[in-house]
């Protein structure tokens, strides 16, 4: 559209939703929401369970995934919460914003999912704010929160006579044995911990993460130091620091089995960054009261699935999620990165790659055509993925920018992948118990803490 | 005001409203596009569950957002055609005349921007997002539709897990 027609047209939300009722009434013929999540049931095509025996191999994810020796660091300029900031001329996640306002005065919790009234889908945002307050606290999703608040990179009051007061170490497999112990008390669902191959670590920090105007980065860079550190130009990283211990944590699966794109999807996202997000920041803590460095990270610093793949937590999905065996993608990942000598887990294999090569579910339901279609993995994004693509693994590359895109248009971040996923269906099972998804039904549903069905999970 | 006035300004009113009723008539209200009746799939790719049809509404473009037929409707030089006339201008398949869509990361890495706007879906794509993108951008908010779902019919699930 020409600047002189957008002048002439001012396009109501309201008037665009009109339209786009009435193009896509036939589009959407007469399935409603609900039918959408469990349509698998009324299909024809059968995909078996994923079955799968857990064995440890000696290769390192960029061994499994032959990353090329030229792959470069990857800046967080290129996120695609960055570029589509800049694409959109305005931050990505206040149009999200926007639009999730606007769902809820419409007395939807998201795109096409009805409720009784406004105050219905008030409440389901409410249930939001709770499970994202600790996550908002920590650092909303950690992208560009390096160093800052509680995910500062020095001890938070603690005694000095302890933090600069390492612990003398005799057996290290008796230390990491503790130390995973340590993290579980803390809130994690598993942890595993790897050696860090540098080119996991982000090339640069973007201090205006999402932000339009021009990138205004850090680079995070190694050196010989004690303590990390932050400069006007550079995050300062110690040499030292060579080890991740890699935490994931379970999301709530109901809210999840309400995707694409509600505000119930987005609380279980927000759910898994709160409970890792404390996790991470707690075990720090811990790390540094026996006198080492140790950096509490969500999604910042370093990449998290690479590293969780190289600590045995998992493998890498066509969805561009880790999948592990206990939970599939259902998933989330924090991590601290530490100078204290810890003992490597072994990377697993379970058939992930081959399972997803014949399966491409998360592609053929993704609402934005975000994840490749393709039988086989590529070496390269599509053109149309770029910048925020990574060349240079073998992998099915995700078109970011397509799936920010959808979340602003939707009003709320999908999980769509997540909820479809075989991996999911086999290790969690139907949080619903059978029932029928839909957003009345869930408030019956028996719960224990963070959402989970049983104690255990 | 004599009844004289009257009647002329009734029957100039006629022929203005049956003039503009005549040249709505000239514009299609709606355009079907079939879309990928298989859900896109071959053997190297994976279906989608929303290449199914869609119904453009193409009145309501031309009224509404369009600056005139230029906006979609163009000539061999990329130049816009102001008074599209489907008997006399070009149509898309003359020039857009693959069928099929080009995509995943490994097609499209292998096409050349000749081969995309050789196919007719490529090009559509390109024009019906290219376009909302722009306006998006202009509104700071993606309103106007670009995902797959909200234009495509979604096809009948075809997989179950068991």
């Amino acid at each position: 559209m020409s600047k002189h027609q957008s002048n002439k047209t001012n396009l109501s939300r309201r008037r665009f939703l009109q339209f786009v009722a009435a193009s896509s009434a036939a589009t959407i013929g007469g399935l409603s929401k609900a039918d959408y999540t469990m349509a698998a049931i009324n299909s024809k095509r059968s995909i078996p369970l994923p079955k799968f025996k857990v064995s440890q191999v000696d290769k390192t994810a960029a061994e499994i995934y032959q990353c090329k020796p030229d792959m470069k660091r990857f800046g967080s300029e290129k996120m695609a919460f960055k570029v589509v900031s800049e694409e959109l001329k305005g931050s990505s996640a206040k149009a999200m914003a926007a639009n999730m306002i606007g769902n809820i005065k419409e007395g939807t919790i998201g795109h096409g999912w009805p409720v009784e009234n406004p105050h219905e889908a008030r409440i389901y945002h409410a249930l939001n704010v709770a499970m994202t307050t600790w996550n908002e606290n920590i650092g909303p999703y950690g992208e560009n929160r390096e160093n800052q608040g509680y995910l500062s990179w020095l001890p938070q009051n603690l005694p000095e006579k302890l933090t600069s007061t390492p612990i003398p170490i005799d057996e290290v497999n008796d230390l990491t044995k503790k130390i995973k112990v340590i993290a579980s008390y803390a809130g994690a669902d598993k942890v595993g911990i790897t050696k860090i191959d540098q080119r996991w670590i982000f090339d640069t920090v973007c201090l205006n993460g999402l932000d339009p105007g021009p990138p205004e980065i850090k680079h995070i860079v190694l050196k010989d130091t004690d303590q990390p550190s932050e400069t006007d130009s550079e995050f300062i990283l110690p040499e030292s620091v060579q080890y991740a211990i890699m935490i994931i944590n379970v999301q709530p699966r109901a809210l999840t089995q309400l995707a694409p794109s509600s505000i119930p999807s987005v609380a279980s996202t927000n759910q898994g960054y709160a409970q890792g997000g404390l996790a991470a920041v707690a075990l720090a803590q811990a790390i540094r009261s026996l006198g080492y460095v140790a950096i509490p990270c969500m999604n910042s610093t370093a990449m998290s699935v690479p590293l969780a793949i190289d600590a045995g937590l998992g493998e890498l999905g066509r969805l561009g999620y880790l999948i592990t065996p206990e939970w599939g993608p259902h998933v989330r990942i924090d991590k601290v990165l530490t100078n204290m000598p810890l003992e490597s887990d072994k990377p697993i294999s379970f058939g992930v790659t081959e399972y997803c090569e014949e399966c491409g579910v998360c592609a053929i339901e993704c609402p934005s055509g975000a994840i490749s279609p393709d039988k086989k993995r590529s070496f390269a994004p599509p053109p149309s993925a770029m910048p925020c693509g990574n060349p240079g693994a073998l992998k099915w590359y995700i078109d970011g920018k397509k799936c920010s895109r959808w979340w602003s248009e939707s009003g709320a971040p999908c999980s769509n992948c997540m909820n479809v996923c075989p991996y999911t269906h086999a290790t969690l099972g139907d949080g619903f118990e059978g029932q029928q998804p839909d957003p009345k039904t869930f408030w019956d549903l028996k719960t224990h803490a963070y959402g989970r069905r049983h104690i255990d999970y | 005001m004599t009844i004289k006035t009257i009647l002329i300004c009734l029957v100039l009113l006629f022929f203005a409203l049956g003039g503009a009723m005549y040249a709505q008539e000239e514009i299609p209200e709606i355009i079907e596009f079939t879309g990928s009746s298989d859900g896109g799939g071959s053997p190297e790719i994976h279906p989608s569950t929303y290449t199914g049809s869609v119904t453009f509404q193409h009145l309501l473009h031309f009224e509404e957002y369009a600056d005139g037929c230029g906006d979609c409707h163009h000539d061999s030089d990329y130049e816009p055609i102001e008074d599209y006339d489907p008997d006399e201008s070009y149509n898309c398949e003359d020039c857009h005349d693959e069928e099929g869509l080009i995509r995943g990361a490994i097609a499209e890495n292998e096409a050349s921007m000749d081969d995309l706007i050789e196919h007719r879906a490529n090009v559509m794509h390109m024009r019906c997002i290219g376009c909302h993108k722009e306006y998006n951008a202009e509104q700071h908010v993606v309103i106007a539709p670009e995902a797959c779902r909200i234009c495509h019919t979604k096809q009948p699930q075809e997989w179950v897990v068991e």
